[in-house]
């Protein structure tokens, strides 16, 4: 597998450099970044799981899929049409929850699919990578571009034609290397500092460059965990993308070790008594301005629909004050939140996915406002 | 929300740095220790605080009792009295780094702030008392012995309006709208995992932290309002998904009720579409519950 990708990687490389871009149909290696929650992780449940989402069951019944088993354990390929997309994907699922899914096909189709298959399943997410965390991976080589993509239509809770509206959105690419630069100023206050996400980073990476000057990849990491791949180096690809889901996993992880609320019962040692100990906590997430309207913005977060997949009737204990007991639809868990204006107090019961924090996180940046935060109690910054 | 839980989930809340709760107290390193523990004194006699918090950094430990009546109890009081540091150490398991000073604090309303102060003073205790006020906590007699911890307490300013309520979120005496709305996402939850059945108990210990160590009848008072409100959510805003089930009671020893319908394992666009409805359905039952004229909705014979 990792020959032929190699192989795709590099030849799309030289048809770049020759030609100075790809034909239409020419397709770059990507690789996504999943999430996967099986209550068994053998292989066998494994391609189970798979079976179920790219079958007819996630699909639906204009699909078609294929899953192959390859000579080692938790490595598959799947081939898979729907519609008129058609596309093939390598799953390496040697992490049995934080999978890796490559692909050569086109960008277009196997974007699709994928986005299906996600939507559908209830056992699949992706990565959601914070714009912090983008910022670090950055700095894992050299930083040669960057998208922002912010759109505050999705939780419309103003009258974007005010005289004193917020960014309706702001969208922008840029190659080269004063990126760092121009994402400075606009972070300015006085420029665009609640509207400017970073979307995409774009970053050349070398296993070893001291080894190896002409082995790179030059990777364009996107904030819904998809990676595209140029550069000559396959190993420098799978390398940078490993750095990137460690980080991503070791929080994800973090996250449900520490936040989950936990009551436990602890027997005394001179007694037939237990007393009681509450472990976990709530994530602060602050905004940088007030919620401007309330009833609109929990609609639009808690409506069950992408991209917040949340779902939960927001129940007013106060003036302007909400809880919402919700259930994340990714894996179907309960997750509790207290909203005003200002703040928002996110509770995860014992069990729960801490990618559900990742993804309202990040779609709170993208979608409300570029300079949310999220802490624990303590006060440190969680990406 | 009851005097008890208001209490417990500030006190948590701040001990964990909550947003929007004065974090006096978590930057004086407490953290809650144990609720609801009972240990013996230095005269092998019973108290029964509600909530134990301590700071290692400070090595303060403040045990508190809260009072929703105008009393205090003159033999209560005695045996708080009696409570020395190897009591904590050995009986309390608090590690004794914490608690080489510790405080009883009682806490009270406001309307009984003449009444409280009485039992403590005529018995010569140095107890802290403290009064829920409109913005927080006032101290009206004495005071904590660690002058950093009398600090942070003197007047508390507190938000009542925004208090957190997740961390304990009922109890027997909350409303049933309150259940309604914990409840209905626990069934639904349960729906997806493709289960025949919804069990009130099952929903009962996923909704209130502790269930299993609870005595039978106040689990039972719960159990009563969980029912309440499954059962008018099966005879009315999901009588399509949801029948009570009055046979299986006999084995499963709770309320039970069949799952009839379940969309939510159909095929993907069928499955958002139920989760619409059933939103729909979920707020309108809530509503149902907060409405203090609604019209009590009764079986029908032989339903």
């Amino acid at each position: 597998m990792a020959e032929r990708l190699q192989q795709v990687m590099s030849h799309a490389y030289t048809d770049l450099e020759e030609r100075q871009q790809l034909e239409a149909e020419t397709s770059l290696l990507k690789t996504y970044l999943v999430e996967a929650h099986s209550e068994n992780s053998t292989h066998g449940d494994i391609r189970a799981l798979l079976r179920g989402a790219f079958g007819q069951e996630g699909l639906g019944e204009r699909s078609e899929s294929h899953i192959h088993e390859t000579e080692e354990e938790f490595f598959y390929s799947v081939d898979v049409k729907w519609a008129t997309n058609s596309a093939e994907f390598y799953v390496d699922a040697s992490d049995q929850r934080f999978w890796l899914l490559h692909s050569v096909s086109k960008s277009t189709a196997a974007d699709r699919i994928l986005q299906r298959v996600i939507a559908n399943d209830s056992h699949l997410d992706t990565a959601w990578l914070p714009m912090q965390l983008l910022e670090q991976v950055a700095a894992m080589g050299l930083f040669r571009g960057l998208g922002l993509d912010f759109d505050r239509r999705e939780v419309p809770d103003v009258d974007f034609e005010a005289p004193d509206a917020p960014v309706e959105y702001l969208k922008m690419q840029l190659w080269g290397n004063r990126a760092r630069e121009v994402l400075n100023t606009l972070r300015e206050t006085h420029a665009f500092a609640d509207a400017t996400t970073l979307s995409k980073v774009r970053v050349k990476h070398w296993l070893d460059r001291a080894v190896d000057q002409d082995s790179f990849t030059l990777d364009d990491v996107k904030w819904d965990g998809k990676i595209t791949a140029r550069g000559t180096s396959f190993p420098s690809h799978i390398n940078l993308v490993t750095s990137v889901y460690r980080t991503y996993a070791e929080k994800v992880k973090g996250f449900e070790e520490r936040f989950s609320l936990r009551y436990e019962a602890a027997q005394m040692a001179n007694a037939r008594r237990s007393h009681y100990t509450v472990s976990g906590e709530p994530f602060n997430i602050t905004f940088s301005r007030p919620i401007a309207d309330m009833e609109k913005f929990l609609d639009s977060v808690f409506s069950g629909a992408e991209p917040f997949r949340l779902w939960g009737a927001p129940v007013s204990l106060g003036r302007n004050y909400f809880r919402v007991t919700a259930l994340d639809l990714h894996v179907t868990h309960r997750i509790t939140f207290e909203i005003t204006p200002d703040f928002m107090r996110v509770y995860l019961v014992d069990g729960s996915c801490g990618n559900s924090i990742a993804r309202l996180y990040t779609n709170l940046q993208h979608y409300y406002d570029s300079g949310v935060t999220l802490k624990s109690g303590e006060g440190d910054t969680l990406f | 929300m009851s005097f008890n839980l208001r209490l417990l989930n500030l006190f948590f809340g701040m001990c964990k740095g909550a947003g929007g709760l004065p974090r006096g107290l978590y930057e004086l390193g407490f953290r809650v220790e144990t609720v609801e523990i009972r240990f013996t004194n230095s005269d092998r006699r019973t108290v029964a605080p509600e909530l134990i918090i301590a700071s290692e950094q400070i090595h303060h430990t403040v045990l508190f009792e809260w009072k929703s009546g105008a009393n205090t109890d003159t033999d209560q009081l005695q045996r708080y009295s009696r409570i020395t540091t190897e009591d904590l150490v050995a009986k309390a398991y608090l590690t004794r780094g914490k608690c080489t000073i510790h405080d009883i604090a009682v806490i009270g309303k406001d309307e009984h702030r003449d009444r409280i102060p009485i039992g403590i003073e005529e018995g010569g205790y140095d107890f802290p008392v403290l009064v829920v006020v409109a913005d927080g906590l006032e101290t009206i007699l004495n005071g904590f012995h660690v002058a950093e911890t009398d600090a942070a307490f003197r007047r508390l300013t507190v938000n009542w309006d925004t208090l957190p309520t997740t961390f304990f979120p009922v109890d027997a005496d909350s409303e049933l709208w309150e259940f309604a709305e914990h409840a209905i996402p626990l069934v639904l939850q349960e729906m997806q995992k493709g289960s025949p059945r919804v069990l009130a108990n099952e929903i009962g210990k996923d909704i209130v932290p502790l269930w299993e160590t609870m005595r039978p009848d106040y689990q039972g008072r719960l159990e009563n309002k969980i029912e309440a409100v499954i059962d008018r959510a099966a005879r009315r805003e999901f009588s399509n998904y949801l029948h009570k089930n009055e046979r299986a009671k006999a084995r499963t020893h709770t309320p039970t009720w069949d799952v009839m319908e379940n969309p939510l394992v159909g095929a993907a666009d069928k499955r958002l579409k139920a989760w619409k409805a059933m939103l729909k359905q979920h707020k309108a039952l809530v509503e149902y519950f907060k409405d203090e004229h609604r019209q009590e909705d009764l079986p029908l014979r032989g339903e």
